[in-house]
Formats: C-alpha cells, structure tokens, sequence
C-alpha cells in the first residue's frame, strides 16, 4: 500500500482554478475522505490523482516516485466510480477479471482471484450475470470486486455510495470501512455527504472554492474548525455562531448577554482581534449548556425530538438562534424562558475579518 | 483476510440472481391477450406491406405470357425463363440455325429456354459482373466509411479539441450538395484523374459521401456511453487504444451496425453516380437493371429477377444485423428516459 504526497498539485480551466495549489499526504493505509459542496474541486483532486485529469502544475508522488505524468494504467490504483460503471456486455465475473485481465495472468490465476474477492464480498452467487439485473447495492458490490481483486496500490472513490438508496447506503459504509480496514488499504474517497465523511475517515479534507479549508481527524474538524465555513459545513445544524464586543475578559452581545470569556482564552483573544473588539462566538449544540445557573438568557423557539436526544432553538433575542442539545427526557415549552451557559472546554472564537479561527497556542496566540 | 459476516447482505437485496424479468406487464392473462392482439396485427401489415415484394418474386419465375396475363396468374408453374434472360445476351435465329440447334444434345439450361422461344443465345450478359461490382464496391465503402467514422466520431466525442463544433458542421455540410448537382464537377476530375470507370474511383467517392452522415449518427451513439466505462478500464491497466477496442466498440456495437446499414443501402442503391461514372469496368446493379429490356418487347420476368437478385444482399445484411439493430430500437427508448 502506498503513500500519496500531493505537492503543489494545481488544476486550471482557461484562467479559473478548479483546485488551488494543495499540499496534501496521504499515509499509507490510511482512509482520507475528501469532503466539500458540489463544485469544490475535490473529484477533479481525486481524478488527478488517478491520472484521469492531468495537473496544470505541481506534482503527484506514490512512495516517492513521482508519477504526475503517468498514464493511469501504470500507477498500479483502483477507482470506483459513483455510477458503478459496469461493463454492461460482459457477467459479473468477467468484469471482475477485467483487471487481472489487463495484467497477463494466467486463466487458473484469475478464476482463483476472482473467487477470492467474491467470496470476500458475498457476491459468488451472482457472479454469472450480468450487471443489468442487479441491485444498485449488488452492483457496487461487483464494482468494489473489480477494485479489490488487483490489490492496487490505492483505492480512489468517487461518492461510490452516491446512487444508492439510503438503506444500502448504511449496509454498504459499513463494508466498505470493513473492508478498509481489513485490508489496510490506501483510500481516497470522495463525498458530499459529511455523515458518510465523519463516519468514514480517518482523516477529513474538507474543500471549498477550490481550496482546502481544513484537513484533520473528523473529531478536529467537528470540534476545531480552523474557518467559519468549516464550522458551519460540519455539522447538523452546524456551529452556533454568534457576534458579540470583547472588552475586559467579557463579551458583550446586541442581545444583551453577557459571556465570561474562561481565563485560557483571554490573552489568545486580546493578541488576535482588531481595535474595535468584534469577536465570533462559536459553540457545537452539545456545547450549550442550559441550566437555572446560566449566565445568559433566552427564551425556548421550538424543540425537535430527535429520539434519544432534543435539540432545542434558543433565540437570545429577535432572529438569532442558539441550538442545544439536551436530554429527551427535558421537556420545554414553546416560550419558556431559559438560562443557559458555554462548555468552557468546547467553546471556540473566531475573527469576523479573517473568517479564520483564533487558536491558544504555547504563546497564547494563533 | 477475514470474510464479512452474513448479516452484510443489504437488506432487500435480491438473495439470488435476478435471471427473468418480473415486469408485471409481461404476466397476467390480460396483457397476453393484448400482445396476442397485437401480433395478429403486426402480421397483416406485415403481408400488407410484402404484398410488391412477393408479387416481385413471382413474376421472377413466371414465363413470359403468364407475366403480362390480365388477369395476373397467381397460380402457375415457375419457370427460370426470367433469369436466362437477365443472364445471356440473345438473337432471333433463323429457321435453319433452330433446326441445328435442336440437333445439339450439349444444350445448357438458358440454351433450351431460348431455343423455346425461338432464340440462340449468344453470350452471358454483364448482370452477374455487374452484381459482383456492386457488391465489391458497397462492401469497402462501407467498410471504410464506419471505420473512419468510428475513429471520428470517438475523437469528437471524447477529446477536447479547438473548433470542435464548426468541424462537426463542416462534415455535416459535405453531404448538403444534391449529387446530381455534383456529377459533372466530380465527372472532369474523375476524367483527369483517371479514375473514372474504376473500382476505386467509386469507392472512394462512396466512402466519401457517407462518411460525413456516418460520423454525426456514431458521435450521438458514443456519447451516450459514459466516459466512466473507458475510465474504469484505463485504470485498471488498459491503454486508451485497448480500452477503445474492449469496451466502446462493444459498447457501440448497436451504433456501429445501425450506421452499417445506411452507408450500405446508399452505395448499394446509389444511381447517379454511378449512371454517371461508370461503364463497362466498374458499373454497378442499379444502373443497369433498368436496360434489362430485352429483345422483342419487355421482359418483366427479366426485369423482376434482376431486382430480386439485388434485394437479396440488402436483406441478408439486415438479417445479419438484426439484433444489434433491435437492440437499438429498445436500448434507446429505455436509455432516453
């Protein structure tokens, strides 16, 4: 299994970059989920990194060796595509053995691979039709064979689970992160669904604008988002995200609430913002506590059920919203008045001129 | 390397393959009433419609009286008289000549049939050589012409390239110009060229006229394959050529025959042209079957065996195609949707 390093790795259309210079590496048996709205950059990444799409400049290396301008038949990957592409002339088996096909093997070689990988997905019984008469789970299933069976250096997949019903979608993450993890494979996988992202990867990329915006573990990505657009992309709903005046280890909202700034934060927030003070308050659901000791207030706009937990919509004043999340047995009225508070630990900033997050680091500052 | 458990199987998913179709407008006794009903129609248009081609073939082996008869025989015994006709070059003999050739016991089929009729044969006629041209020259324009236009139409379909859509007009526009209006230019080149009355001159003129028609009917049928399909194989370690000859060609086979049929009926029916630039050497069926008069009055029976023996290609060719080209008929209505 092999190491990917992207360096520099650009791509233009005429003038407009699809994907912005990227410095990216991807660990050998790692499984990196490139995520991002529709139009991000993050498939033509993936393509580039298959060598579907050329680079329009930078450089692509697998364990070292530089394979940027590699025909995709010599760097020794396996795509899957969103839409299977299946051979529909020829039977599951034989789209199976198309790989090995490629490779010279021997016939007795091949049927003994092919039954291999079959076995491994459960697809032996169905290996003599063709892929027309099958599920959209059994044809991803013959998909991932076709990927498997060659045992490539890296696995890429381009949103595999897309065209599939919500049900199998489940049933086929879990094989596939199974089957990640079995095989220790090298993975890229590409999604718009962060869900499938945070459940998936060991490590998230998250792209916007033909730029990447964050790249860490889902649990980074979830509770330190590095941006605004991160905070509010992960995550449903996303990040509360909340404006306020920092003066005097206190910051002041227009609704009026006052939040004490806990004593870590203060000294990152007094290096990192402006004169006038302005300062982004950032805080997950799980993060807001509510409780008759809180040192805000706000009154109840609605509550969901959401089975074991409730998420409620606090409005601190007219058209902001606050969501909570708190136990289902806590029931509160549409109006209620509430106090709630900030998890010290969870808490985030972030500078409204920069969108970027202010971090503590050993000299306080980001 | 541990096998996944069995409570992977998706839920819902079919346990065993799926090998007949369950649609439910293909069980029921009534829509089987209703296809029957529709099969019982499909038949009488059908002989509707091959009423001109049987009476066609009819009239073939029917002797001369029972051809131009009114009321038209339906019931007769067949006769090669027609074909004997199409195939030798005859004279009226004299009395003398008659009675010597009714001495000759050497006397081959067409001999006999013309001895009947009062007639010495006295050669084969060009029909047979005229077929064979036809069928030279259909089949390597026609060979020609969808393999250029494969190769194109993929090239446009697939790669971007500056101007794509003014060459695709361009190569639309070489078959805006009526070919009558383009005889005579094509005529004095031929003439200085060389060309003229020759195999290659028509073959490349036919190749050329199909070609551009050929490759706008290839393009919209490869572009309806999903760039995915060549991906999927350039990846798993095909080159582009390889990946070009396993998968699209398979893939467009329904294309590719569709397109075979119609560049072979228009060179095998082309009349122009070939009425034009030909003459001896390289002239072709349609042409000549019209001068299929013979001596002493019309000779249907002729005339009705030569376009039978000129059909019979065609359909042979569209017999041999037929489940690629029904094929295309269904793929197309399920694909657009």
């Amino acid at each position: 299994m092999a190491t990917i390093e992207l360096k520099g790795v650009e791509k233009k259309f005429l003038d407009a970059y699809a994907v912005k210079p990227l410095d990216m590496t991807i660990n050998s048996g790692e499984f990196v989920v490139l995520l991002g709205p529709s139009g991000c950059g993050k498939t033509t990444t993936l393509r580039m990194i298959s060598g579907l799409e050329a680079v329009s400049g930078g450089s692509i290396l697998f364990d070292g060796r530089d394979v940027t301008w590699l025909h995709p038949s010599e760097r020794d990957i396996a795509f899957v595509f969103q839409f299977f592409a299946l051979y529909s002339h020829m039977t599951a088996r034989q789209n199976v053995a198309f790989p090995l096909q490629a490779a010279g093997l021997s016939k007795d070689e091949v049927q003994r691979r092919v039954g291999q990988v079959a076995e491994m997905l459960k697809i032996t019984h169905l290996l003599d039709v063709r892929p027309g008469s099958l599920s959209g789970g059994d044809q991803q299933r013959v998909a991932l064979a076709r990927a498997l069976v060659r045992q490539p250096a890296a696995f890429l997949m381009d949103e595999p689970l897309g065209a599939l019903d919500a049900e199998f979608r489940e049933s086929m993450r879990a094989e596939i992160k199974r089957l990640h993890i079995e095989q220790k494979a090298t993975t890229v996988y590409v999604t718009h669904d962060q869900v499938e992202a945070m459940a998936m990867g060991d490590k998230v990329v998250i792209m916007s604008r033909a730029e990447v915006q964050q790249a860490g573990t889902p649990a980074q990505v979830y509770y330190d988002p590095s941006n605004l657009f991160v905070a509010r992309f992960i995550g449903s709903p996303g990040m509360n995200l909340v404006e306020g005046t920092y003066s005097n280890g206190q910051i002041d909202f227009p609704d009026g609430n006052h939040y004490v700034v806990p004593d870590a934060w203060r000294r990152a927030l007094e290096m990192s913002l402006g004169m006038d003070g302005r300062v982004i308050v950032g805080s997950r659901p799980e993060a807001v506590i509510v409780s008759p000791e809180g040192g805000m207030s706000a009154s109840v706009y609605a509550a969901d059920l959401h089975g074991g937990y409730s998420m409620l919509h606090l409005e601190p004043a007219d058209g902001v919203i606050v969501h909570a999340r708190v136990g289902r047995e806590q029931r509160y009225p549409i109006g209620t008045p509430v106090r709630y508070d900030l998890d010290p630990a969870l808490v985030r900033f972030f500078d409204p001129q920069t969108e970027r997050a202010i971090r503590i680091d050993e000299k306080g500052i980001a | 390397m541990a096998s996944v458990p069995q409570s992977y199987q998706s839920p819902g998913a079919p346990a065993k393959p799926v090998n007949v179709s369950i649609r439910v407008d293909k069980v029921g006794a009534r829509p089987r009433t209703i296809n029957a009903i529709r099969a019982v129609i499909a038949v009488i248009i059908a002989c509707i419609m091959l009423i001109p081609v049987v009476w066609m073939a009819m009239t073939a082996f029917k002797s001369r009286p029972e051809a131009v008869a009114a009321p038209p025989v339906v019931f007769f015994t067949p006769s090669l008289e027609g074909f004997a006709s199409l195939l030798t070059n005859r004279r009226q003999a004299t009395p003398a000549e008659l009675e010597a050739e009714r001495q000759r016991t050497d006397l081959s089929w067409a001999d006999e049939l013309a001895l009947r009729r009062g007639q010495i044969v006295i050669g084969e006629s060009d029909f047979v050589r005229q077929l064979i041209n036809s069928i030279i020259i259909t089949g390597v324009s026609t060979f020609l012409s969808v393999t250029l236009a494969v190769l194109s139409a993929y090239a446009f379909s697939r790669f971007p390239m500056p101007g794509k859509d003014d060459l695709m007009f361009f190569i639309l526009s070489q078959r805006m110009l009526p070919a009558v209006v383009v005889t005579i230019p094509i005529f004095l080149m031929y003439r200085s060229l060389g060309l003229q009355d020759t195999h290659i001159g028509m073959i490349l003129l036919y190749t050329a006229f199909n070609l551009s028609f050929a490759v706008w009917l290839l393009k919209g049928f490869i572009d309806e394959i999903p760039r995915e399909y060549e991906e999927a194989a350039l990846v798993d370690g095909y080159t582009r050529l390889q990946a070009f000859r396993k998968i699209v060609l398979p893939q467009a086979a329904t294309g590719i025959a569709a397109t075979t049929v119609f560049a072979a009926i228009f060179s095998w029916n082309e009349y122009a042209f070939a009425l034009m630039l030909t003459s001896n050497v390289a002239r072709t069926a349609p042409p000549s079957i019209p001068l299929v008069l013979g001596v002493g009055g019309i000779e249907w029976a002729a005339i009705a065996a030569g376009s039978l023996a000129f059909l019979i290609p065609a359909v042979l060719l569209t017999f041999a195609l037929r489940k690629h080209l029904l094929r295309g008929v269904t793929f197309g209505a399920i694909r657009k949707g």
